[in-house]
């Protein structure tokens, strides 16, 4: 969609909002928490529409989502009976059945555990990359950072992955 | 040339420039520790690519209000609109269908059952 025309909100909502859903969840590890991302990304789409200029789209619609998510947690240090998403990354059962077993890795949820211990600014570019597949330029924009430091994070990112994969 | 370090995930991602990349493939074929460096990279990369798309879910914690009321507020308009053109937010499955008369229906029925709605509305 990059440097089309502008598209309107409901072709976003039908185009993004799964992807969006996806970032907030592997950002998180919550469904409830991403559930509502999305819907706080899709109203500030719909009030920022108006003034968009056609240009680079996805670095538009990322750095929103990225706003949004970083203000929900800001938020919540404000107000701390809500736990934040990083400091429950959810418990290892000590003893999982076979079938428990096999569940875990189909999900993916050792691969979700070792993204939550990331630290922030590596997991987002990993999850901006890998997930969302966006371009290491996209990244840059969305994150308003220089290529070269996405670079470097998520070479970090994935060495800190697979260490703790290991 | 030196050990390329955080050239090497860029090179993963197709994300380096030709010259980069010829460089690196020359010093990949001959240093050992880097070919490691690289398979670490490659398998990091394919463990996140490989992680389900999940499709979206309802919330599920009750009387949860974590938006703020008039964000509350504003997105059940939002919603409403996405629920009357029949959206869905996952591409490429089945769409999900919206019908109007049954909405109305319910609409209609729920005048009937809580008359305190016409009651107002039609004053004293």
């Amino acid at each position: 969609m990059a440097d089309g025309p502008v598209p309107s909100w409901e072709e976003v909502a039908r185009d993004h909002g799964r992807k969006i859903y996806n970032f907030a969840y592997r950002l998180t590890g919550n469904a409830d928490d991403a559930h509502d991302l999305v819907q706080e990304v899709l109203l500030r789409v719909r009030r920022g529409l108006a003034s968009y200029r056609p240009g680079s789209f996805d670095g538009w619609l990322w750095r929103i989502t990225r706003n949004a998510f970083l203000d929900e947690v800001r938020r919540r240090k404000r107000r701390p009976s809500v736990p934040l998403p990083e400091e429950d990354p959810g418990g290892v059962d000590p003893s999982p059945s076979p079938e428990d077993e096999l569940s875990r890795i189909r999900l993916g949820e050792d691969v979700q555990r070792a993204l939550l211990q990331l630290p922030y600014d590596f997991r987002e570019a990993v999850v901006l990359c890998d997930v969302v597949g966006l371009s290491y330029e996209e990244i840059a924009a969305a994150a308003g950072i220089p290529v070269g430091t996405v670079r470097s994070r998520i070479h970090r990112g994935r060495k800190m992955l697979k260490e703790l994969l290991t | 040339m030196t050990h390329p370090g955080d050239l090497l995930s860029a090179y993963v991602d197709g994300e380096s420039p030709a010259a980069e990349r010829r460089m690196i493939d020359g010093h990949l074929d001959e240093c050992a520790s880097c070919r490691s460096e690289l398979a670490v990279l490659v398998e990091a990369r394919a463990a996140v690519r490989t992680l389900p798309v999940l499709d979206m879910e309802a919330p599920r914690r009750p009387g949860r209000r974590l938006l703020r009321p008039s964000v509350a507020w504003a997105f059940s308009g939002v919603a409403a609109v996405a629920l009357a053109l029949g959206l869905a937010f996952a591409p490429g499955e089945p769409e999900t269908t919206f019908d109007l008369d049954t909405l109305r229906d319910q609409h209609t029925a729920r005048v009937v059952v809580d008359p305190g709605i016409s009651t107002v509305r039609s004053g004293p």
